[in-house]
């Protein structure tokens, strides 16, 4: 036996040796490109060709799990390669697998020259790997459309990394939204059982109580639900939603927020989270709060939802989602009913995610860029969301510009037949909410959304700086972002637990001292430290 | 008389346990068809019945939107080509290597601890998928139907209960007859030893076949070229598990204003994963039948020894 | 064996190179049929394991594994500090503890009793029904356990209203996890898992059986005499291959079951190492519970195996 381990280290080590050596290596020659943009390439000619001679890139692009898209025949790439003369050899990537094959597309040191949609750690990568070109001194030049569009509504702000460079050109869909969880209540059974809109939480109560005892849909059943989530912490319709009653903007994303003095602040240690969770408790126990609520996907809740069951609940909007239309009749958007602590609802800001990032592997960079911002002139960009405007594309054209000189939509074909001819969500897009509503005739679930804003706004029931500071704009080191990252782990564990276990057993004197100590030993102080720290380096650079 | 009584007293004893083994094994049946049955009646069910737990024992608004989807998918036929290629090959290759490895390990020779132990330390530790997934990119492996075939060829867990049932079937005395009579290990191996394990065979192909048909993961991380994806990849992206993602303002953005294609693709996520099962299942099913009657000859090649 | 001895002895005294050259010419052609395998897990397994340094290092893709910097037991050190360290390792181990206890012999019961059933129809049958649950895939055995234990609709608290009872609700309570999560993986593998001890048993003699017959003996002290003697070897062989995972789960199941209500039991290494790369891909952090999860392991299986050689039963080496 000894003898064996030993034979087999020796080998080993042997083989470490052997093996190591060549890997060195093996990252590719990451000599430091020089940063500032060599001028090969000429601005695109009148005829829009970016290079007289065929350029062929390779993409690393992110494809949505659910759809079945073939970017080489597809209508709108292949007008854009004739009219750019940019060849692109995809590599697709759906959803549920990008971040294995991320990983191993940057070990292997066999880098595409750029990488689309999804999502890529630029901290990592960028500032710390140098895999990714830094883009700061060639977006002016080389991308007009973006460039002239990134400053509006500070849409850029958080796309620098905490080197200050910007690793990556922006998405965005913006219309200028506020925030992700709206209230609804079924407008339709207060109608019924002639009662008004709950202005507080004692009023909610009441309601909620009316709505399981008096049969408000007349079936005879005593099947309501008379207040419903789905997934404890989704951000739309979990159960983390109803904290914003209790003046609490409570989210999965992180677990600290900004109070009205700027100090950032663990949500389990504000005021009225116990509150919440003791209001909570008591629906539970009172049948008032569905017991699925912690466990059920928003599939289970939408069916309970669409027949009719459910009396109070969050969502994202009501037109064009998951409800029927005649199920979405039945709700109103309310203001949260507030307690004795007032209403917070998380805000949410609207920033760019990742449209596109280039590797050092890239040789035409300039190129690139041009064939990327190509796709965001107005009209293309328009066409590459929501279909042809023009006749003679592959099927009739979807768009109009109306009289005010807006786009407006004709017809949605069906049955996501628009991924056969455009990308849709797979593309280049960046529209600021001002720029957004000037070009474009919103369609109705956007103006739902964009008066649901206006009207929270109105209220003041929205926290004043929002979770966004910490969550996307304020930069930390990769050293505090991985610890940042590990404290995160073990607190959504030790909230979700504790939540659950408050909302089904109740709060005691002793649970709650016994979470508050739990707290302070699982890291909640020293993350909001970080925090604190990352989000006062913003401020000072601003 | 008393010999008589005797045998009438055992014969009781025997139709009781009868008795109470069928009654077992009835009560299993239910136990393990009940969910199977619930699997196929909801692949042919109203989504939103199968949710709201309405379907019980019957199929509930017959629907086939499910299967639309999963067969829906252009690439599903040439996928099932592919996983029947690279299974019975890969799974023939496999049960030759191992079985050759099983009876060597079997006898007693020279290093053979240490060869055991070279074995058992690969169960265990692994450099992981990074260097991997470099070696065999540069051994020119990466994207090749040949990886999908030789990948896992050899399973240490396998190998051990084959060399274990070697030991325990094939008497020692064969092989000292073997040798007297001056055969070689080749020899041995191929006239005696591979007649004699009709069974394990069976069971080796069971077992690296079935690994190899649900395998998903080698072709995730090494096929890039989508004519050589297998069925598993396929029926992966096919059901598309949406229950995490929906209900995001990305996915609805997804399905900017088609409300209808959007109800669809939620409800056919929702009954296409059983449909899959159905899907993927079926050959299988089909193909250890096939195998089964290798066990019935096992059983008489078992009692020709001796 | 006696010859295998004799040459032994012989070695002793001679050189290593007379020893080698005099097993290579004796048995080269075991040697050869070992070669394959060998090769096969020398190129896939053996040449891959310098990545193991990577436990020991600070990964960046960009410096490759022999590159990166050295960080000694750092991540082995964060993970033992992790604060919910030891609930993870006890969760982990007692889940597969539970689930050998329980699991590990219902599949030889089943071949046992399997193999007694004397009409073959109804046998083939059987068999080949208990094999199906195996191709399910894990996603929809979490769905399927969701939907059947709803407490609003499900078949089982529908079952328990119409007696009289209170609905449960299992996926949240955490006393249910470890049941659930066993039970089902029974029901799901067991049946699978009777298919070696199966063909152990059709490698019996018939004549002993006929034999007993004469004798007398009844169906219950053939399975006693003649069956279980004959599966023992087998079986030792199982427990010692499985004592070598009882740190190892299905993470994807448990994943899929885990709900904020019933993680106290259902926080294991697994989900944890998964979690641990959806914020921030870690990896050297990772490969070192890796790597201390798979020493717990390999020392494990050495202990087990060495108390088996011990008590004269099969061992692996």
């Amino acid at each position: 036996m000894k003898k064996s381990l030993l034979v087999l280290l020796l080998v080993l080590m042997v083989l470490t040796v052997a093996c190591g050596t060549p890997s060195v290596n093996q990252g590719g020659d990451v000599t430091q490109k020089t940063e500032t943009p060599t001028t090969t390439a000429t601005a695109p000619g009148s005829d829009g060709k970016i290079s007289d001679e065929k350029i062929t890139l390779r993409a690393f692009q992110y494809v949505l799990e659910n759809q079945q898209v073939d970017f080489d025949n597809m209508w709108f790439f292949q007008e854009l390669e004739k009219k750019t003369n940019i060849h692109i050899e995809w590599e697709l990537v759906k959803d549920g697998d990008w971040n294995t094959k991320l990983n191993l597309m940057f070990a292997s040191g066999d880098w595409p020259d750029l990488i689309i949609r999804g999502e890529v750690d630029v901290e990592e990568y960028g500032v710390n790997q140098k895999i990714l070109v830094p883009l700061d001194n060639y977006i002016e030049k080389y991308m007009p459309n973006y460039h002239s569009r990134l400053y509006l509504n500070d849409a850029y702000v958080s796309i620098p990394a905490s080197d200050g460079k910007m690793y990556y050109i922006g998405n965005l869909t913006a219309q200028n939204v506020n925030h992700d969880g709206n209230h609804y209540i079924n407008k339709a059974w207060l109608d019924k059982l002639g009662l008004d809109i709950p202005k507080n939480i004692d009023e909610l109560t009441n309601v909620l109580r009316a709505f399981r005892d008096n049969d408000p849909n007349g079936n005879g059943e005593k099947d309501e639900i008379p207040f419903s989530a789905a997934d404890l912490v989704h951000q739309t319709q979990g159960v983390y939603t109803h904290f914003a009653n209790f003046g609490v903007p409570l989210q999965r994303f992180v677990y600290a927020c900004i109070d009205d003095n700027q100090k950032v602040v663990f949500p389990g240690y504000m005021p009225g989270f116990r509150d919440a969770c003791e209001w909570l408790h008591m629906c539970y126990k009172e049948g008032l709060l569905d017991p699925e609520s912690i466990t059920q996907d928003s599939n289970v809740w939408g069916t309970k939802m669409n027949a009719g069951r459910v009396g109070y609940t969050t969502y994202l909007r009501l037109i064009n989602t998951a409800l029927t239309p005649d199920i979405a009749a039945m709700y109103t958007s309310i203001i949260p009913p507030a307690s004795e602590y007032g209403v917070k609802v998380p805000r949410i800001l609207e920033v760019p995610t990742l449209g596109a990032a280039l590797t050092v592997a890239n040789k035409h960079i300039p190129e690139t860029l041009m064939w990327l911002d190509a796709q965001m002139e107005t009209e293309t960009m328009m066409v590459s969301v929501n279909g042809p405007i023009r006749e003679g594309g592959p099927i009739e054209p979807t768009m109009k510009i109306n009289d005010e000189g807006k786009y407006e939509i004709l017809y949605v074909p069906e049955n996501n037949a628009l991924y056969k001819y455009v990308p849709v969500y797979h593309g280049q897009f960046f529209a600021p909410g001002d720029y957004y509503f000037k070009i474009y005739e919103m369609p109705p679930h956007r103006v739902e959304r964009y008066q649901t804003s206006k009207d929270y706004e109105e209220a003041g029931v929205l926290e004043k700086y929002s979770f966004y500071y910490l969550y996307r704009l304020a930069k930390m080191s990769n050293e505090e972002a991985i610890e940042v990252s590990r404290l995160y782990n073990e607190i959504d564990k030790f909230m979700k637990e504790s939540i659950t276990n408050f909302i089904t057993n109740g709060v005691t004197d002793e649970s709650w001292k016994q979470f508050l100590s739990t707290a302070k030993s699982v890291g909640a102080d020293r993350y909001v430290e970080l925090y604190q720290k990352a989000y006062d380096n913003y401020l000072a650079a601003q | 008389m008393a010999y008589i009584g005797v045998k009438v007293k055992k014969a009781v004893g025997d139709t009781v346990f009868d008795v109470f083994n069928t009654i077992f094994w009835i009560i299993v049946l239910i136990v393990v068809i009940y969910p199977l049955w619930f699997i196929i009646i909801a692949s042919v069910s109203d989504p939103d019945a199968v949710i709201a737990g309405e379907v019980l024992l019957w199929p509930k608004d017959f629907s086939l939107i499910g299967y639309e989807a999963v067969f829906g998918h252009k690439e599903l036929l040439h996928s099932y080509l592919n996983s029947i290629y690279y299974t019975l090959t890969g799974t023939a290759l496999s049960v030759i290597v191992t079985m050759m490895a099983a009876y060597a390990l079997s006898r007693k020779f020279a290093g053979r601890k240490f060869i055991n132990f070279l074995f058992v330390f690969t169960m265990f530790f692994s450099g992981g998928l990074i260097p991997q997934f470099l070696m065999n990119k540069r051994l020119g492996l990466y994207d090749t139907a040949l990886l999908m075939i030789i990948i896992n060829c050899v399973s240490v867990w396998n190998l051990m209960v084959a060399r274990t049932y070697i030991i325990m079937n094939i008497p020692d005395e064969l092989y000292e007859a073997a040798i007297i009579d001056g055969a070689g290990h080749f020899k041995y191996f191929i006239h005696a030893v591979l007649p004699l394990s009709g069974t394990i065979i069976a069971v080796l192909s069971v077992y690296y076949g079935v690994a190899r048909w649900n395998d998903y993961f080698t072709a995730l991380v090494y096929i890039r070229d989508r004519s050589k994806l297998p069925l598993q990849t396929i029926l992966r992206e096919a059901v598309a598990m949406l229950t995490t993602s929906t209900s995001t303002d990305a996915f609805f953005s997804a399905y900017e204003g088609d409300v209808k294609g959007m109800t669809e693709a939620i409800r056919k996520a929702l009954v296409a994963k059983y449909c899959s099962i159905v899907i993927s299942t079926a050959p299988a099913v089909v193909l250890y039948m096939f195998m089964q009657n290798y066990f019935v000859k096992g059983v008489m090649l078992g009692s020709l020894k001796g | 064996m006696n010859s295998d001895r004799a040459y032994v002895n012989k070695g002793n005294r001679a050189s290593l190179f007379k020893r080698i050259s005099q097993a290579v010419r004796r048995d080269w052609q075991l040697y050869v049929l070992l070669l394959p395998a060998l090769g096969f897990i020398f190129v896939f397994c053996y040449l891959p394991l310098y990545g193991i340094q990577i436990a020991f290092r600070d990964y960046k893709a960009v410096f490759g594994i022999s590159g990166s910097q050295w960080v000694g037991l750092k991540n082995f050190r964060d993970f033992f500090s992790a604060y919910y360290f030891k609930r993870l390792l006890s969760n982990t181990f007692l889940l597969n503890i539970y689930g050998l206890f329980w699991g590990f012999p219902v599949p030889i019961f089943l071949a046992i009793l399997l193999n007694q059933i004397e009409w073959p129809g109804f046998k083939k049958f059987t068999q080949t029904v208990i094999y199906i649950p195996h191709f399910i895939s894990t996603v929809v055995m979490a769905g399927i356990l969701y939907l059947f234990l709803s407490p609003d609709s499900g078949i089982v608290n529908v079952f328990i209203e119409a007696l009289g009872g209170k609905p449960i609700h299992f996926m949240i309570e955490p006393g249910w996890f470890r049941t659930l999560f066993i039970a089902s993986d029974i029901w799901q593998h067991a049946g699978w898992n009777t298919i070696l001890y199966i063909a152990a048993l059709t490698g019996i003699d018939q004549e002993l059986y006929e034999a007993a017959t004469i004798d007398g003996a009844t169906k219950l002290q053939k399975i006693r005499y003649i069956d279980i003697p004959h599966l023992a070897p087998i079986v030792v062989m199982m427990l010692i291959l499985s004592c070598g995972s009882l740190l190892v789960s299905n993470t994807d199941k448990a994943l899929l079951m885990q709900t904020p209500g019933n993680m106290v039991k259902s926080d294991i290494i697994g989900v944890y190492v998964y979690q641990m790369g959806l914020t921030k891909a870690q990896f050297s952090y990772t490969a070192a519970i890796g790597l201390f999860i798979n020493i717990i392991n390999f020392v494990m299986i050495i202990t087990v195996n060495w108390i088996s050689k011990k008590l004269g039963e099969t061992s692996l080496f």
